[in-house]
């Protein structure tokens, strides 16, 4: 091949997609590449915001999505607490069981995303603009302090413990594997409740995001790159050279990735600077022999398992000590199928067995299963009966020493976003104008 | 203004007085000795019988020798000591650019000379690494330095400078306010001592955990006085720290500070938005117009003054979760080894254990959960190692010990846990130094704070920069409250006695009273 190109994009998912097909649309010439990984796993993405579809011309590739119908968070003995993309719904929910919670949830909207705008404004998110230089103002310094501290101490500004402080907490950290209780964790809390951050999925009987999003890069002229993407290296003054396992070449000036799950399938080890120190993820795909009923009757919802409010803060640490942790926090959803998609975000990248570091093995992969299936069991009834298949996925970061992209430049990666298609597309925009 | 008393009642209201500090801390009295050498008349305001009673404990053989929480110096601020003249008062250093033994789990022990740019030099096998290390520090330290400082004005000057400096520079800046501390060193070095030093240096005494974002940037602040470039390293005062709140005692004496003791202040009078005096608790009144709080926020700000004179926004901004991480100080005398010629040059230095870099996160982990952790980050100074002097015929032991849980006052279960656990740790690198062990005492957070009736977030471990500078802001804004100016310990970034928060304090007050002279 040997082309040269403005831009690699690297990923499968909807970001690296709608960052691909964006920056073509906009006239730079754009290579994708597949990692060849399944990186998500699951029906739903993030919103695509309306600069990004409109630059795109979403509606013409059959894209028809619609909201989550909820966020639920199962917890023990039955309790499950649930909000909802719409205000009053929500309100209206709570208003049953949490009437404190109900009468604070359209004020702390409010004040998150207030919080969410001074914190993008500063780049508290890995964006460009400094943080430092926003010293000198007294309003937004205090907004920085807040979302430079924990989100436990963020979310009781508002809601002080209980099962909806939980929710809060676990829907808006499990996606980053955080605990709630490390410095800078509040700054997830205000772009959860990004209007964008609300995740979509395919509409019944419509074209797969994915498939649409596809389709868009195509049609907007991004080149597909050959498979097995092998290294990235330093080229002449200003490009890199990519190397393919057949023996082709492309060159490219920037390599984007446009959110951590790509970076790590492609095997760039960059990604562990935004990361919780040993922290692995993994997805399970479960493949059903019956559909089977869904907690709270809501088969679109996305789903959080947890037994209480400080079982994500356990299960940090167990990770961070090299455990595993046998009461998992797990996100789950249902595909259109009926099948599970299955998330983790609280696995340690390597394990610690009687003070000795070690990579994991078959069997620990083994009884990470077993905690899954135990744990989504608990919360779904006859799950076990109908199981046909599993799929287990472990996505960690590559080490130093493996890195594909340690000799390559101008690398930028777009760390990991609730609202990550308008971050990434906004990002690679801002590497093209500083061209 | 009245000049006399009136007397309501019983209760007396006193007048002719130009400005009311409260507390004995530190950094009050550099205040008090600020506005008094400015000609006002000036009332401090100390609750306990003595000032500067809380800091100062009597050593194990009767003299003050003590000075809770501190053994050393890393920032006496530089201007208050010329502006006090403090040297005259009686600062004196004994030891400066100390050199650091650090001890490891392995055994192993790394010596580093006071110079750390000469030291890195020569430091093996990491030499390169450390160099640009502690070059890029001292660099970025030293820019950072007026930011940390917190003086009024400081922040929008930093920005000003924070533009026109070299991409490099600023970039190093942003990435380290931002990184953790095992992000931060992990770029300079492979695994070995070094690193497992300086990582130790990066989290010692610091709220944040290693592999926790901004947890880097302590060690940033800590560096930006002493180390990177005012006298080099840290330094051991003359006679104890205790010789260093006397000083500055006396140069509040010199400026005719009129100190009342026995004072314990129950409100803080706010009359049409501007600080009117004090109340005190005998129900006698004070009135000035400038009060100074040296006491920490929560007091100030909830207790003295109350939240319904202070908008929702600066409460918020004020708040401070409940703190989980503190520094055990222990203090013992040993029997059998004195002190002499020989022995002295070896002991006059400062000594780290610095646990393996897995084991502090677990530490961090464990005392967040109230636990007393197995493995400990340790600062040990042999205080009459420092003092020709001393008759040392023991030896006397200062110990800081981090990270430690918050202990209740009266937990003795977790007292006796954390002694243990601290002398394990120092028995790893001085074989059998319990059984040499002739009298002790441990002081917590909370044993600090009793003292003088603040809250045991007073004298908790810091969290991330970002956070105290935002924090510091806010305190010293003081719910702009006409008149009302703050010094405690939230005011400063960073940790230890410096000064600069009081001498900030009455800067701002003479500042404003300055200007309101010339509208009149």
């Amino acid at each position: 091949m040997g082309a040269t190109f403005d831009l690699l994009v690297i990923g499968d998912d909807a970001p690296s997609l709608c960052a691909a097909a964006a920056a073509s649309a906009r006239g730079a010439s754009t290579i994708l590449a597949s990692t060849g990984a399944v990186t998500h796993g699951g029906p739903s993405v993030c919103d695509i915001p309306n600069f990004v579809w409109r630059r795109l011309e979403l509606q013409e590739f059959g894209l028809e999505t619609e909201p989550v119908s909820a966020r639920v968070t199962l917890l023990a003995d039955g309790d499950a607490i649930t909000t909802y993309c719409g205000l009053e719904d929500t309100v209206e929910a709570l208003r049953e069981r949490d009437a404190d919670g109900a009468a604070l949830w359209p004020e702390m909207i409010d004040d998150m995303r207030a919080l969410g705008e001074t914190g993008f404004d500063a780049g508290l998110n890995g964006g460009e603009p400094s943080a430092l230089s926003f010293v000198d103002n007294a309003r937004a310094l205090a907004d920085l302090g807040r979302i430079a501290g924990s989100g436990d101490e963020l979310i009781e500004d508002f809601v002080n413990g209980g099962p909806l402080n939980a929710h809060v907490n676990v829907h808006a950290l499990a996606p980053f594997g955080l605990g709630g209780m490390e410095a800078g964790s509040a700054a997830a809390l205000p772009e959860f409740f990004d209007e964008d951050a609300w995740r979509v999925r395919a509409k019944p009987g419509a074209r797969s995001i994915i498939g649409a999003l596809r389709k868009a890069c195509e049609r907007h002229g991004v080149e597909a790159a050959p498979p097995g993407l092998e290294r990235a290296i330093a080229d002449g003054a200003r490009h890199n050279a990519i190397l393919f396992k057949g023996g082709e070449k492309i060159r490219s000036r920037h390599i984007f990735f446009a959110c951590p799950d790509a970076a790590e399938a492609a095997g760039y080890s960059g990604v562990a600077r935004g990361a919780p120190a040993n922290s692995a993820r993994a997805v399970m795909r479960i493949k059903l022999r019956d559909r089977v009923d869904p907690p709270t009757g809501d088969v679109r919802a996305l789903f959080q398992i947890i037994d209480d409010g400080s079982e994500i803060k356990t299960a940090r640490n167990e990770a961070l000590a090299g455990r595993i942790f046998d009461r998992l926090p797990v996100e789950f959803e249902f595909t259109e199928k009926g099948d599970i998609f299955a998330r983790t975000t609280y696995i340690p990248a390597r394990l610690q067995e009687e003070g000795e570091w070690r990579d994991w093995t078959g069997q620990d992969r083994q009884l990470l299963s077993t905690i899954l299936i135990n744990r989504l069991s608990s919360r779904i009834d006859g799950l076990h009966d109908q199981i046909q298949k599993t799929d287990l996925k472990m996505i960690a970061c590559a080490s130093d020493d493996n890195d594909k992209f340690s000799d390559a430049r101008n690398v930028t990666l777009q760390p990991r976003r609730h609202n990550a298609i308008g971050a990434a597309v906004t990002l690679i925009d801002k590497v093209l104008d500083d061209e | 203004m009245s000049n006399g008393d009136e007397h309501f009642g019983k209760a007396r209201i006193e007048g002719g007085v130009d400005a009311i500090i409260i507390g004995g801390a530190p950094d009050s009295l550099v205040a008090a000795a600020y506005l008094a050498r400015a000609g006002l008349n000036t009332v401090l305001l100390e609750a306990s019988g003595e000032i500067g009673a809380p800091y100062r404990r009597p050593a194990q053989d009767g003299d003050d020798q003590c000075f809770d929480g501190e053994h050393l110096f890393h920032a006496l601020d530089p201007q208050a000591i010329d502006d006090l003249d403090l040297y005259s008062c009686g600062v004196a250093y004994s030891a400066r650019r100390l050199s650091v033994a650090y001890f490891f789990e392995n055994g192993e022990c790394l010596r580093l000379g006071g110079d750390l740019r000469a030291a890195a030099q020569g430091a093996e096998p990491d030499g390169d690494a450390f160099m640009q290390f502690i070059t890029d520090m001292f660099e970025a330290a030293s820019f950072m330095r007026p930011l940390f400082n917190g003086a009024p004005g400081a922040n929008a000057a930093f920005k000003t400078a924070l533009a026109a400096a070299p991409p490099r520079l600023s970039s190093l800046l942003e990435r380290w306010m931002a990184q953790s501390a095992e992000q931060a060193i992990g770029d300079y070095f492979p695994d070995g001592a070094a690193k497992t030093a300086m990582l130790a240096e990066a989290v010692f005494r610091s709220g944040a955990p290693p592999h926790e974002a901004m947890s880097f940037s302590p060690l940033l602040a800590r560096w930006s006085g002493e180390t990177a470039g005012l006298q080099g390293a840290v330094a051991y005062a003359d006679g104890g720290a205790v010789t260093v709140l006397d000083a500055l005692r006396r140069a509040a004496q010199k400026a005719k500070v009129e100190f009342r003791t026995a004072s314990p202040v129950a409100k803080i009078l706010i009359e049409k938005d501007h600080a009117a005096g004090v109340e005190l608790v005998t129900g006698n009144q004070l009135r000035a117009p400038i009060v100074i709080s040296g006491l920490d926020a929560q007091t100030t700000y909830k207790n003295l003054i109350g939240a319904a004179a202070l908008d929702r926004v600066f409460q918020q901004s004020i708040s401070m979760r409940k703190p989980t991480i503190s520094t055990v100080h222990l203090h013992l005398d040993l029997n059998g080894a004195p002190i002499d010629a020989s022995t002295r040059a070896d002991l006059a230095r400062r000594i780290v254990f610095a646990p393996p870099i897995d084991r502090v996160r677990r530490a961090f982990v464990d005392a967040a959960a109230g636990t007393v952790p197995s493995d400990l980050i340790v600062e040990a100074i042999f205080e009459n190692a420092f003092d020709d002097a001393a008759s040392a015929d023991r030896q006397r032991l200062s110990v800081l010990a981090h990270p430690a849980p918050m202990i209740n006052a009266g937990d003795t279960d977790a007292r006796d846990a954390m002694r243990a656990a601290i002398i394990a740790t120092i028995e790893k690198f001085a074989p059998d130094l319990g059984a040499r062990i002739a009298s002790e005492r441990l002081v917590t957070a909370a044993d600090m704070a009793g003292e003088i009736g603040a809250p045991a977030s007073a004298f908790a471990a810091r969290e991330g920069v970002y956070r105290q500078i935002a924090r510091a802001a806010s305190v010293t804004s003081a719910g702009s409250i006409g008149g009302l100016y703050f010094c405690g310990p939230e005011a400063q970034i960073g940790y230890g006695v410096n000064g600069a928060a009081g001498r900030n304090a009455a800067q701002a007050a003479l500042r404003k009273g300055a200007r309101a002279g010339v509208a009149a």
